[in-house]
């Protein structure tokens, strides 16, 4: 095996046939990241010692004879925001560079058990907040196709690592786009999944009404074996939902015949580079010749969802972050700190609006929508991926505009709370990964994932190797 | 939840209106305790609430009254189910 073209699932079944250790793929994955890493900085911390001793225990267990779980001594890594006592979880911050919790994140919990090695804490920006990968303690994150571009955020390290065949898989958190940003601009699979779907106790939280975790991995198999393994119900997280996990790896081989793909023609191509569309069109071709049906939807009103979602968002921050505001503003950058404190300007009854208007606003997307179509298909980003320079921004009013317009197709769904994909679909012409994202209704993640597992079948961007690599 | 919940989102006048200014949210930001935001700070919050507040008051088109809080869970379940 191949540990830089294997897939997560086929590194998965190399150790199980006995092809390698753990510790062999292990200390290999732990090479590359080392020499990798001061060229991308997608990890804030690489934990040798921690990541050897756990593929020392997998391999132990299967000699053993333990039944190993569908991870089984795979290195994977997380964003630097699920806590676990043993080690620092800094959010991506100077506020918590020191931070160590009391309590394991559930998700964390259920990798481990699963067997996955985990690797250590990936770059993210400061507090999940912003898109870019820029980040003013940890340095910036670099994109692996094009160091020069930015590599998406705020799970930058989750996207990089990924792409770079650093890891197998991640786990991200996506509260605007933050799973699918850093996907997409890094040419890797990325779901945020329905609202409730994964829990998030344990998990550093930006907003708990809109805070979704989910994985990033170079196929969708890989995605549907890391969600299988993080998905369903937990007591610690009570927004978490009591709905039975599926089998998503069984639902792969279904194909998409006779499946509707809607292209909303309103909103979500407004903008839109035209090698970018260039890229969705292609796609949906591909879709066609699988045996779905491509056809023009209305999507009622999505101008204000974005915003209605800040509303939620930015409140909840500053409720999170107060203390902090009071006490050590300088520790923040300026644009977090601005970004934080703006729900203090936000009256209590308009937050609390925008969280009724929800269930109304979800109702009506989704039987709308999925009156006319099975699965929505639009651009992950507009734009092609911008250099590093051009998005270093600070805090400037042009910063701003940047965070709307890169957030611009994924941002709505944070609000509604559906589940949403995306994937590689080719090259825009600067020679970036362009994005193609997947919208279902509520618990439609099989859908997505046999749609995308359809897709990664008649093509093979998802096998392309990026120039670091 | 009674009819008259259904959403008429046609922004309205008074919505487009709404301007919070950097006198505004020094105050607020004082009253919160925030300690000593710069000027630009301040003038990037306002910008941002108030985008998010005319979103809110352009979407809410009727009385919210009978809505149950926490609803947006379950709907997010019946509506899966509908399938």
């Amino acid at each position: 095996m191949d540990p830089v073209r294997a897939t997560l699932t086929e590194a998965a079944a190399a150790l199980a046939r006995g092809e390698l250790s753990s510790v062999e793929l292990t200390r290999s994955c732990l090479a590359r990241a080392h020499r990798l890493n001061a060229e991308l900085n997608c990890f804030i911390r690489i934990e040798d010692e921690a990541a050897l001793a756990a593929a020392r225990a997998a391999d132990a267990a299967r000699a053993a004879g333990r039944a190993p779980g569908p991870l089984h001594g795979v290195p994977i890594a997380l964003k630097d925001m699920f806590y676990d006592p043993a080690r620092i979880t800094s959010g991506g911050s100077r506020l918590r560079r020191a931070f160590r919790a009391t309590t394991t994140a559930t998700v964390l919990a259920r990798l481990t058990a699963a067997g996955a090695v985990n690797l250590g804490a990936l770059h993210m920006t400061e507090f999940a907040l912003g898109p870019t990968g820029h980040n003013a303690h940890y340095g910036d994150c670099r994109n692996p196709w094009n160091t020069g571009h930015i590599a998406g955020g705020s799970s930058s390290g989750a996207g990089a690592a990924t792409a770079a065949r650093l890891v197998f898989g991640a786990l991200g958190s996506d509260t605007s786009g933050s799973i699918r940003t850093p996907a997409a601009a890094n040419g890797v699979v990325g779901l945020k999944p329905t609202y409730g779907r994964v829990s998030r106790a344990g998990v550093m939280p930006l907003s708990w009404s809109t805070d979704h975790v989910g994985p990033l991995a170079r196929t969708a198999r890989d995605c549907a074996r890391l969600l299988g393994v993080i998905a369903g119900h937990d007591p610690a997280d009570l927004s978490s939902s009591r709905r039975a996990v599926p089998d998503y790896e069984a639902a792969l081989g279904r194909g998409i015949a006779g499946l509707r793909i809607g292209v909303p023609r309103n909103f979500y191509f407004d903008g839109v580079a035209a090698d970018v569309r260039a890229a969705v069109e292609a796609a949906l071709r591909v879709f066609e010749a699988a045996g779905a049906r491509v056809l023009e939807v209305q999507v009622p009103a999505p101008e204000h969802l974005t915003e209605l979602g800040r509303a939620i968002i930015y409140s909840e921050a500053a409720s999170i972050h107060g203390e902090w505001l009071r006490t050590r503003p300088g520790d923040y950058s300026p644009q977090v700190r601005a970004r934080v404190a703006t729900g203090v300007a936000i009256p209590a009854p308009l937050y609390l609006e925008a969280l009724q208007l929800r269930p109304l606003l979800l109702r009506e997307f989704v039987t709308r929508v999925y009156a006319q179509c099975d699965l929505m298909c639009t651009p992950t980003l507009l734009e092609p991926v911008p250099t590093l320079a051009a998005t270093d921004l600070g805090d400037s009013a042009a910063m701003w505009r940047l965070i709307g317009a890169l957030g611009h197709c994924t941002a709505p769904f944070n609000y509604l709370g559906v589940p949403a994909l995306t994937l590689h679909a080719g090259f825009t012409d600067n020679g970036l990964p362009a994005g193609l994202q997947l919208v279902g209704r509520p618990y439609a993640e099989e859908l997505l994932l046999c749609a995308a597992a359809a897709y990664q079948s008649a093509t093979d961007w998802h096998t392309r190797l990026p120039a670091v690599a | 939840m009674s009819d008259d919940a259904s959403i008429d989102r046609r922004d309205r006048p008074s919505a487009q209106a709404v301007a919070l200014d950097a006198a505004t949210v020094r105050v607020l930001a004082r009253v919160a305790g925030y300690a000593s935001l710069d000027e630009a700070t301040i003038e990037r919050m306002a910008a941002g609430a108030a985008s998010a507040v005319r979103a809110v008051r352009a979407s809410v088109g009727a009385s919210l009254m009978d809505l149950e809080p926490g609803q947006f869970a379950a709907e997010l379940e019946r509506l899966a189910a509908e399938r």
